[in-house]
């Protein structure tokens, strides 16, 4: 399976994808981003599947930005179909959300995420943190090759 | 009298004595009315009771009567009147002896002659009676004092003994004949009928007493009573005895004095033959003419008057001899051959100047004589010849000494002599041959009381006889004589005497003592049935008066005994439950039977649990304790079972578990509404902290970007704004998180009220409708549903759920929302149903998540908490929610509450 350095946002909330968008873009990487807007579009999207089935460059992106709450899938189910199945097992899945709950962190780990970011409200921060992740899941970080 | 209970052995006493003495004293009353002597004393030949007496006796009578009839119309007036007039003549009549006074008063009745027998006064009662009476009339007044006063009671028992015990020494003395000449220092006697009565009537006060008398004293009084008859019986017999004695002894004197008299006087008689036979001028002068001339004429008339005088002496010879002891001549014609003691009785004549009376000789034929000398003497005074009158003294002296003037078994009268250290018998005893002469006691042998009488001793003595029997005797010396005399009797006849006397008056006691003892024993006895009846009766009460139903039961499973718990418990009288089968009488006679036979095989059961059925239907709840009971030898009788009704044991029980139950619903009722606050709360904080931060985020990061990509465009007041915009963000996101804390510390009141859905239902559609009037919405409502609950909250959950049917029907072409109830798992349940969007029951778990959506913003806008909050409004009143719905065919929301548990319960 061929790592293209994409980034797969799931993101249900349209303000926040912009925000992100804007942030990714300012370091050059908003034309690698794909966003799907529910749980079961992201699930679609990452299994070809749905509308997304036969999807051109069908390449697992680099990294999955993923919220937690999500319209009809939720974020942590995402991640448990995604752990499940051999084809995304190891798949670089970022859980990034408003929540600082304990439980949802916990909960997020526990499901297989390799990372938990949370949003914050404050705009600078948000897009430092989210340029960051980009930068580091995209050019810093080695996915293992299989 | 207060004491004397009706059918009681005292009360019967009282009765008998009371009737006894209105009887005898009105008989005798008519007696001396019609002056007849029968009457008057009633026992023919005894003594009268006098008129007073008789009075007094019906006034005893009369008081003692009407005293058991406390409740009569006499009251307690008559019997204390009654009690007083007998005790004043009885007062009266003391005192007229006291004062050796006459009045009249013993004559104010009927008059009595005088001399009448053993009257001192002519018609006044004995001053023992009269004793009496006072002494019946203060026991009386004192037995009608409260019987546990023991001072009276005392009183009373020792005034009643003193009665009885005076009237007994009257009775017993009257039978002797010495007292009736004489009574107390001469003065008048009881009647034997009266001291009958006292007899009768002090027994009755003692009887009386003697029952509500305690136990402490009784044996001591009743000993004490018994050694008084027993001491009085002795006295008495003593009394007689030393009585007759001195009676004996008077007589025994007077026949001793008077053969003494007749022996002196016999002996005078002797003396005086002798001496005139001798002392005659004519005899001196045939004498000496016969000595001078022993053949002469004179011979003849000498023997001639020898003769003479031995017949008219009754002599047994008469003899002249010569002074040297020569026979000279004899009466007789044969005379007897000189003795020795011939010889002597010469001798001694000549030593004397008087006629001499000899000792007791006897002859060769062995008869025993006495023979008088007396000297012939001539002119000159000397001695001629000797004349001897000789008599054989079992002709005359020894049956004059002997013989007894009264009859007597053992009476006998002896002359003795004493002879140097001996007491020579010179008579014929009458208990023993041939003692004349030839009966010697030693002088040292003092019992005996010839003995006594040689050594001088006169008058009565009591010894020792010759025969070592014992004897009373009467000594005296005879006068002018070497002799004494004694005259004497057996002791055993005396006391025979006094023993024919006394075994009368000591069948008497003896009778009285075995009547007491008999009379003790019977009432001892009684009171101890009656205390066994009383035990007995105890017992069956303690039994009775359990409330536990007891039950004896057979070998064969029988009932033999129940007590009155038992009846009630099972409805049955007890004559028809005895003799029944016991397990008839329990809901499970099987088991009842298991359980007797339990009690048989291991000797008891405990807390068997049964249940009693009534006939009228009810069922005793009990718990039966059983066991085995035995006779003496050990074999089993039966069984002994008593229940203990548990029934309102059981039924508290039953409430307590009611009671339990009910506060396990409630508490799970609480536990729901505090798992539910918690949820929300729980919910609350995560909204806050989550979703609430999206738009707040928005606004800021929108506001910056506007700054750093438009920066320069703005003017410098626009870029101001922008930095309000960001900084009120910030300031809503400290808001927000301040709210949240607020939050999480507060909880609503719950109000459990009746609501009408429906009627609530028709107000928000008809709002919802207004929101929207484009729109055109089909509703059918079920009228007239209640629920109970908040009515606040109710309106919140039906606002979300009718407001999701509305939004969720927003696409459809013909929308139609119900409202209705229907029936399962045996509650009510409210129905809110559309045909709307629907959505997929695989995600139903999510559905009353806060903040989950099954619905993009986009398809139908919302915020995913009308649910969640619907649901935990639900599981705060302790009611449940469900959907069911299919994508695109609507949606069904059904939810429960609660009903109320009672009319009165408005909160929980």
């Amino acid at each position: 399976m061929n790592h293209a350095k994409t980034i797969l946002l799931v993101e249900d909330n349209p303000q926040d994808e912009m925000l992100i968008l804007r942030a990714l873009h300012k370091i050059n990487l908003a034309n690698q981003v794909d966003v799907a807007r529910d749980g079961q579009q992201a699930l679609d999207y990452l299994f070809q599947e749905g509308e997304f089935a036969g999807r051109a460059g069908s390449d697992l992106p680099a990294v999955v930005l993923l919220d937690i709450n999500l319209p009809r899938v939720n974020g942590l189910e995402v991640l448990r179909q995604l752990r499940a199945d051999p084809r995304t097992r190891l798949l670089p899945v970022v859980i990034l959300t408003s929540s600082d709950e304990e439980r949802d962190r916990l909960r997020s780990y526990e499901s297989g995420a390799n990372s938990f970011v949370r949003k914050p409200v404050e705009f600078a921060e948000f897009a430092e943190t989210v340029a960051r992740m980009g930068i580091y899941w995209l050019v810093v970080n080695k996915p293992p090759t299989e | 009298m207060t004491t004397g209970k009706p059918g009681s052995t005292a009360s019967a006493f009282r009765q008998v004595a009371s009737l006894l003495a209105i009887v005898a004293g009105g008989i005798v009353l008519v007696g001396w009315a019609f002056d007849t002597g029968v009457l008057k004393s009633i026992l023919p030949g005894a003594l009268a009771m006098k008129p007073n007496t008789a009075l007094a006796f019906i006034l005893v009578g009369l008081a003692l009567r009407f005293a058991s009839l406390r409740s009569s119309r006499f009251g307690a007036t008559v019997p204390q009147l009654c009690t007083l007039g007998a005790g004043l003549i009885g007062l009266f009549t003391l005192a007229e002896y006291v004062f050796a006074w006459n009045p009249g008063f013993d004559q104010w009745l009927f008059r009595e002659p005088a001399g009448a027998p053993g009257t001192s006064h002519p018609g006044r009662m004995a001053p023992d009676t009269a004793l009496c009476f006072v002494l019946l009339a203060v026991a009386l007044a004192a037995s009608r004092r409260p019987v546990k006063f023991r001072s009276t009671l005392i009183a009373s028992v020792a005034l009643g003994s003193l009665v009885t015990g005076v009237s007994l020494a009257a009775l017993l003395t009257a039978l002797t004949p010495e007292f009736q000449a004489h009574g107390w220092w001469g003065l008048t006697i009881m009647a034997p009928v009266t001291a009958t009565l006292f007899g009768a009537l002090g027994a009755t006060l003692v009887v009386e007493q003697w029952q509500e008398a305690s136990l402490r004293w009784k044996w001591p009084f009743a000993f004490a009573t018994v050694t008084l008859l027993l001491w009085m019986g002795v006295w008495y017999y003593r009394a007689e005895v030393n009585r007759i004695r001195a009676a004996t002894y008077e007589e025994i004197a007077a026949i001793g004095e008077l053969k003494a008299g007749q022996i002196l006087l016999w002996r005078r008689e002797r003396m005086n033959d002798a001496t005139r036979m001798a002392g005659g001028p004519l005899v001196r002068k045939a004498v000496a003419e016969f000595l001078r001339e022993p053949g002469g004429p004179l011979r003849a008339d000498l023997l001639e008057r020898l003769r003479i005088e031995r017949t008219a002496g009754g002599y047994a010879d008469a003899l002249i001899f010569a002074p040297d002891g020569k026979l000279l001549l004899a009466a007789h014609a044969t005379p007897a051959p000189p003795t020795p003691a011939t010889q002597r009785l010469v001798a001694s004549a000549l030593a004397s100047p008087e006629a001499v009376l000899s000792d007791f000789f006897r002859l060769a034929d062995g008869t025993i004589h006495i023979a008088v000398t007396a000297v012939v003497r001539d002119t000159a005074g000397l001695p001629l010849a000797v004349a001897v009158l000789r008599s054989d003294a079992a002709t005359y002296l020894f049956p004059l000494i002997q013989s007894w003037p009264t009859p007597s078994r053992s009476g006998e009268t002896f002359i003795v002599q004493r002879e140097g250290d001996f007491v020579v018998w010179l008579n014929e005893a009458r208990h023993r041959a041939g003692t004349a002469l030839a009966l010697r006691q030693p002088v040292t042998r003092t019992e005996i009381p010839a003995v006594q009488a040689a050594l001088g001793r006169r008058g009565m003595f009591e010894g020792v006889d010759y025969r070592g029997e014992p004897v009373l005797a009467d000594l005296r010396p005879v006068a002018g004589s070497p002799w004494f005399m004694v005259a004497k009797v057996d002791q055993a006849e005396i006391f025979d005497e006094a023993r024919s006397r006394t075994r009368l008056i000591m069948l008497a006691f003896g009778s009285l003592i075995l009547l007491a003892a008999t009379v003790t024993a019977f009432l001892y006895r009684q009171e101890h049935a009656a205390e066994a009846v009383r035990f007995n009766a105890y017992n069956r009460n303690l039994i009775e008066a359990s409330l536990d139903p007891l039950v004896t039961i057979s070998a064969e499973g029988k009932i033999t005994d129940v007590n009155e718990a038992s009846v009630q418990a099972t409805g049955v009288p007890r004559e028809q439950l005895i003799g029944t089968d016991f397990s008839d009488y329990f809901t499970e006679p099987e088991r009842a039977r298991a359980g007797y036979r339990q009690v048989f095989s291991e000797g008891f059961v405990r807390d068997y649990p049964l249940s009693i059925r009534h006939t009228l239907g009810r069922v005793m709840e009990v718990l039966y304790n059983a066991s085995v009971y035995n006779d003496e030898q050990g074999r089993v009788l039966g069984v002994f079972a008593a229940a203990r009704d548990i029934t309102s044991l059981r039924r508290a029980e039953e409430s307590l578990r009611q009671l339990n139950a009910s506060l396990e619903q409630r508490v799970r009722e609480r536990t729901a509404e505090l798992t539910a606050a918690n949820q929300e709360l729980e919910s609350f904080s995560y909204a806050v902290s989550h979703d609430l931060r999206a738009p707040l985020r928005a606004m800021c990061g929108f506001s910056q970007a506007l700054v750093e990509d438009h920066g320069a465009a703005l003017p410098e007041e626009a870029r101001g704004y922008l930095e309000q915009i960001t900084r009120a963000s910030r300031h809503m996101s400290e808001l927000v998180d301040g709210l949240l804390t607020l939050s999480r510390c507060t909880r609503g009141e719950l109000r459990r009220e009746a609501v009408d859905l429906s009627a609530l239902c028709e107000r928000i559609c008809g709002e919802l409708a207004r929101a929207e009037p484009e729109r055109r919405v089909e509703r059918r409502i079920q009228p007239g549903l209640v629920a109970h609950g908040d009515p606040r909250m109710m309106e919140v959950v039906m606002s979300n759920l009718l407001g999701n049917a509305w939004k969720y029907t927003g696409r459809q072409p013909a929308p139609v929302i119900r409202f209705y109830a229907e029936t399962a798992d045996g509650r009510p349940w409210f129905c809110v149903a559309d045909n709307g969007a629907g959505f997929d029951m695989q995600h139903a778990g999510q559905l009353f998540q806060p903040f989950q959506r099954l619905h993009r913003q986009d398809e139908f806008p919302g915020i995913g908490i009308g649910l969640a909050t619907v649901q935990r409004i639900l599981h705060r009143h302790g009611g449940t929610i469900h959907a069911t719905a299919a994508v695109g065919r609507g949606a069904t929301f059904k939810f429960s509450l609660p009903e109320p548990e009672t009319k009165d319960t408005k909160t929980s």
